[in-house]
């Protein structure tokens, strides 16, 4: 027990294994900041969908989000990287895909966060909007809109961290992200305890940060 | 009225734990957990049909466990699941199609050989420029993770190596067009070429690597003496034979099974030089200096 203590300290993949962090970082937080920025359009566009009044659109808007929250990330990964893929004869390269499962998949969970913070603004906003002239339109652009977005904030910033841990089941499609790269150092050495811890800090190193940053905007916003 | 339905309650357990005794007393047989592959076949695979696993390991492992006398408790698990399981003890006996290696050997055991098998890479049908594994340089090539065709291509190649928990997602990003090769076990790659890849992959080059699959066990196992018994016994009395033909088609040529772990070690270590220098010859000159290269290749693994 005391003798594996020590390998915690003189583990040679500190070293070795570095590399592989720091390369497959890169990566992870490429396809994080890019799935989610295009997931927040997407989350936008269908969670105002969800608040019209026209049947149509509310009931695309909730069948998109309910199909993506009530499947599993990793289905969605395998379904679009290898089904539709040979389905449709489009080859997504793995990042494409990656990034096309975050955005759909958070955009879905956006969605729901958008209908929420436009719902949470006081219906005399919009009256009041109204009986100034303003058009519908307007009145979501200039008034609902600003307000709802602060309100926001705090549960978009819970959303990255959560689609960033998503990324980490995209090994499955060869996206060679920190945890891919991980488990092939750790297959090559057959020692597993040191590399995983080192994957661990891998990922709180930006977690931990985005939580005390998204704290303080939380505070300074004051919602 | 609520003692009758108490009592029914506590005669029913009893039944059930006499009855379990029962099954327990009458050979006194143990209960080993046997981890296997989720799929690679023909060793192991799901049979949609039945729902049960079947393929050449299954039905050794069985004839194994009647010969020496236990029960199976199968467990199926990824392929780098049960590479990691044996060494830390969490299986009683590992079958997956598994190539004896010196890198496997320090963390756990193996039985004597029981399959002679190699390395083989697939392209697509149409491909022209990857015609041997020298050829893969610089190209991407899929294969699984955790296994021994992984290390071959970072060992041995330069190719851009991309991994996959399941071999059969290596095939399918090939068949995509995502990689330009794939690199597995003989056996494996020709059934899927015959079975899903008909004029879509061929195979191509020279087998590498002289692999020879073998049971795991953890270290100190009290059964696997047990089990070199029962598979030398089903060697010789043409048992193996008959689930060999079942599986594979044609007859074992059971002189190309080493008589130990260690000296499937031996051809493995060989083979890797060897299987290099062969291929060089066979293209003559214009390959010396690859030769070479390949040569201090292999010295440099050998270290």
């Amino acid at each position: 027990m005391f003798d594996n203590l020590t390998v915690l300290f003189s583990s040679p993949h500190y070293t070795n294994a570095l590399p592989f962090i720091w390369q497959g970082m890169q990566l992870t937080l490429i396809v994080t900041f890019v799935g989610v920025f295009i997931g927040f359009v997407i989350g936008s566009i269908f969670g105002l969908m969800r608040l019209s009044k026209n049947k149509i659109i509310y009931g695309i808007a909730t069948v998109y989000i309910e199909a993506l929250r009530g499947t599993p990330i990793l289905v969605q990964a395998l379904f679009l990287y290898f089904g539709v893929s040979e389905f449709i004869g489009l080859n997504f390269t793995a990042i494409q895909a990656g990034i096309l499962v975050i955005a759909l998949n958070a955009g879905a969970y956006i969605a729901e966060i958008v209908r929420g913070g436009v719902e949470s603004v006081d219906k005399g906003q919009t009256e009041a909007g109204r009986s100034m002239g303003m058009t519908s339109t307007q009145t979501m652009r200039y008034i609902v809109w600003p307000q709802a977005f602060k309100r926001m904030i705090p549960p978009l910033g819970n959303q990255f961290i959560i689609s960033l841990k998503d990324t980490s089941i995209f090994a499955v499609i060869s996206l060679g992200e920190m945890t891919y790269l991980m488990r092939q150092y750790v297959s090559t050495t057959g020692d597993p305890f040191v590399p995983y811890i080192m994957l661990c800090f891998g990922y709180l190193i930006i977690t931990v940060p985005s939580m005390i940053i998204l704290r303080r905007v939380e505070r300074r916003l004051d919602v | 009225m609520k003692k009758k339905w108490m009592g029914l309650a506590a005669g029913a357990a009893a039944a059930v734990v006499l009855t379990a005794c029962g099954n327990d007393g009458d050979g006194d047989t143990p209960t080993y957990t046997v981890a296997t592959d989720s799929s690679y076949v023909p060793f192991e695979f799901l049979n949609e049909e039945t729902g049960e696993m079947e393929g050449f390991d299954i039905d050794l492992i069985n004839e194994v466990a009647d010969r020496v006398g236990f029960e199976i408790d199968l467990e199926v698990v990824e392929f780098d699941g049960i590479v990691s399981g044996m060494g830390t003890g969490r299986y009683d006996i590992g079958i997956a199609g598994m190539t004896i290696t010196e890198e496997r050997a320090e963390n756990f055991e193996f039985s004597n050989p029981y399959y002679s098998a190699g390395l083989i890479l697939a392209v697509r049908a149409d491909e022209e420029e990857i015609q041997s594994i020298e050829d893969v340089d610089g190209r991407p090539v899929a294969t699984r993770a955790a296994t021994t065709s992984e290390t071959y291509l970072q060992q041995n190649t330069d190719a851009e190596v991309v991994t996959f928990p399941d071999i059969v997602n290596a095939y399918q990003d090939l068949q995509a067009g995502r990689v330009d090769a794939a690199i597995y076990d003989l056996p494996n790659v020709l059934y899927y070429i015959e079975t899903e890849g008909v004029g879509e992959m061929e195979a191509v080059g020279d087998t590498l690597t002289g692999e020879q699959y073998g049971i795991a066990f953890p270290e100190d196992s009290e059964i696997r003496e047990d089990v070199n018994d029962a598979l030398a016994e089903m060697m010789e009395d043409g048992t193996y034979a008959e689930i060999y033909e079942e599986w594979f088609g044609n007859e074992p040529n059971l002189d190309d099974l080493a008589d130990s772990p260690e000296e499937a070690m031996e051809i493995l270590a060989e083979s890797e030089e060897e299987g290099n220098a062969e291929e060089n010859d066979g293209e003559e000159e214009e390959n010396a200096e690859n030769n070479v290269e390949d040569e201090e290749n292999a010295d440099n693994n050998e270290e």
